[in-house]
């Protein structure tokens, strides 16, 4: 190997320099590409905040549920009745409409505004050929009276209050009305405390009801109060 | 009857009715909106629509109740009333196709009903057999609030406004006419009278002319001074007639002062405790804030106990009943005056009540005939009548000696 002097180092130290520059302008050329066609920058450009405004109408509705839908009357005979309150409730004067209480109910049906709106609430079967017998098959006892099925609003939470009333007369028993258009329930609100009522029934078997199954339909019906 | 009837009828009547009444599937529904307000010849009849809203997959009956018959219903795509599937939200439309000669005048209210009934069969296809006993289902049912514009002019009137005011300021009326007749109304008044509480009239007004076409409202004003009048309670009584028509609505406005008033003030003692119930009333059409009762208990001119309550608001006209409690038993038996002061705005109302404080219990010194006042008065009235006996018998016994 020759030997290397001065000029040698300069000269090479003038080409690492060209090299680095030629390096530096490729680069940067390159990187103005990528910027151009991604969009990428790496730092936010301006500070500008965009604003969206939302806005909706939350349309009111009428909506029911019944939370509890069952009531078990249990065994009964033809000639039989119960009803869903207890002992106090005497079963013998003509209807029993004016014998009810609204304490030791033992069991009800229970009816939920789950709407936005207050309601009143019917209840009907149209199964019946007559309002109160229950669709029976039998002839004979409550069904001349047409008292087999009663039904009545017992209580409504906050009742006289906040809640909305029992309609009167349906806080007594009536005949289980055939058709939709009978009130039993006046003004029930929407607010979760407040938004239950509750109906209890008595019912009286025929004293000769044929034996087999059969079939009835009770219906709740929530309208708007307007 | 034959030993097979009897047989039969034994049978039946040892058998025993299992009597439940049951639910199958989900039991609630809804709809939306529950109010439809259409005007005969104002709005369209046409595609009237609401929503209704099951829960989950259901199958439903539309019915219709109301002074129109369903027959006058003209339902869109809908084949069966009888029988809709629901399978999520549905939207239900129609006309009413109704002539105006087949309704009265006024309102009417419709319901439309979409109510739960039988599926025609079971998810697997076989045919639907209900259960045996008592199926519980539901219905909701959006309401159309139907009104038949009248033949000539009609007027419905409201009593807007009746200012609540400060004793001696202005009370402002405003009542809104609305013709919902086919002809206008023409120059229509209103007279207004008010009633203090004891229901008599204080004042008589009457509104500017107005002429209300067809369909259309109206604003009246009126305003009334007035000046000397009381606190209280007052009515106003509006009257608009037109032809052989009477319109009449009313409207209560209060009179009120920034005034705070203590009443039904009771001493007593409660768990050997004294006690002072009163209620403070506020006559004021506005919410008092920050309000206060101070009671001074009072042993000649020495105050020997104060008795701060909490701070409160009074609401407009509210009537607040008050317990304050004060230990007894640090203050000596005695006779004792209670200042009671309500402080409220920069205002006070004082009330004060005398008492005994005996060993047992704290009672209110009744009031008495023998005051130091009613003393004197007694006094210089058996004086009076001293004197002129006196005199009578000088002026006698002078007579005799003549």
């Amino acid at each position: 190997m020759g030997e290397v002097n001065n000029n040698h180092i300069a000269y090479m130290v003038v080409l690492v320099i060209a090299v680095v520059f030629v390096g530096m302008v490729f680069s940067l050329n390159r990187i103005g590409e990528i910027e151009t066609g991604l969009g990428i920058t790496g730092m936010l450009a301006t500070n500008n905040t965009g604003t969206a405004t939302l806005s909706a109408t939350v349309a009111s509705s009428t909506a029911i549920s019944l939370p509890v839908s069952a009531i078990d009357l249990g065994s009964l005979q033809p000639g039989e009745w119960n009803s869903s309150e207890n002992s106090t409730y005497t079963h013998g004067g003509p209807f029993d409409t004016d014998r009810y209480n609204t304490s030791n109910i033992t069991e009800n049906i229970t009816i939920q505004n789950d709407g936005s709106i207050n309601v009143d609430i019917e209840i009907y079967m149209e199964e019946q050929v007559t309002a109160g017998n229950g669709n029976f098959s039998g002839t004979a006892g409550c069904i001349t009276t047409n008292n087999c099925f009663m039904i009545r609003c017992a209580n409504v939470i906050n009742m006289n209050s906040t809640g909305g009333n029992c309609t009167t007369p349906q806080h007594a028993y009536i005949a289980l009305p055939k058709a939709a258009g009978t009130e039993f329930v006046s003004d029930l609100n929407f607010t979760d405390t407040d938004d239950e009522a509750f109906i209890v029934v008595n019912v009286t078997i025929p004293e000769d009801e044929h034996a087999g199954a059969f079939t009835q339909t009770l219906t709740f019906t929530a309208a708007a109060v307007s | 009857m034959s030993m097979k009837k009897i047989g039969v009828l034994l049978v039946s009547l040892l058998f025993i009715l299992f009597f439940s009444i049951f639910v199958t599937g989900e039991v609630g529904m809804g709809l939306t909106p529950p109010i439809t307000e259409l005007t005969y010849g104002v709005d369209s009849l046409e595609n009237v629509k609401f929503t209704v809203m099951p829960k989950g997959e259901d199958w439903v009956k539309i019915f219709v109740t109301g002074p129109i018959d369903i027959k006058d219903f003209n339902f869109h795509d809908i084949e069966n009333l009888g029988l809709v599937h629901l399978e999520g939200r549905k939207d239900i439309v129609f006309d009413i196709n109704v002539n105006e000669e087949e309704l009265i005048p006024g309102d009417h209210k419709i319901k439309v009903y979409v109510a739960q009934t039988d599926p025609p069969s079971n998810p697997d296809g076989s045919p639907y057999q209900r259960p045996s006993g008592i199926v519980a289902r539901v219905a909701v049912a959006h309401v159309i609030k139907l009104f038949v514009p009248y033949d000539g002019h009609f007027l419905r009137m409201t009593f807007d406004q009746a200012s609540s005011i400060k004793k001696g300021g202005k009370v402002f009326f405003k009542l809104t006419l609305d013709n919902v007749g086919k002809g206008s109304l023409i120059n229509q008044k209103v007279n207004i009278k008010v009633f203090n509480n004891d229901n008599k009239e204080v004042a008589s007004l009457v509104t500017d002319e107005v002429t209300v076409e067809s369909f259309k409202s109206k604003e009246v004003f009126a305003e009334w001074d007035s000046k000397e009048n009381p606190v209280g309670t007052y009515t106003a009584k509006a009257t608009a007639t037109y032809g052989d028509e009477v319109r009449e609505v009313e409207r209560t406005f209060l009179i009120g002062d920034i005034l705070v008033e203590i009443e039904n003030v009771n001493l007593n003692t409660s768990n050997n405790v004294g006690k002072i119930t009163l209620d403070v009333a506020s006559k004021w059409n506005e919410i008092i804030n920050d309000a206060s009762v101070q009671i001074d208990i009072k042993s000649g001119n020495n105050v020997v106990k104060t008795i701060n309550s909490e701070t409160f608001n009074l609401d407009p006209w509210e009537i607040k009943p008050l317990e304050l409690f004060f230990e007894k038993n640090n203050l000596q038996i005695g006779v004792y005056t209670a200042d009671i002061n309500v402080n409220y705005v920069g205002k006070t109302t004082t009330k004060t009540v005398e008492f005994y404080l005996t060993q047992d219990a704290v009672i209110e010194k009744p009031a008495t005939v023998f005051s130091t006042t009613n003393f004197l008065l007694a006094v210089i009235i058996i004086l009076l009548v001293f004197f002129v006996s006196i005199s009578f018998m000088y002026l006698k016994e002078l007579k005799q000696k003549k």
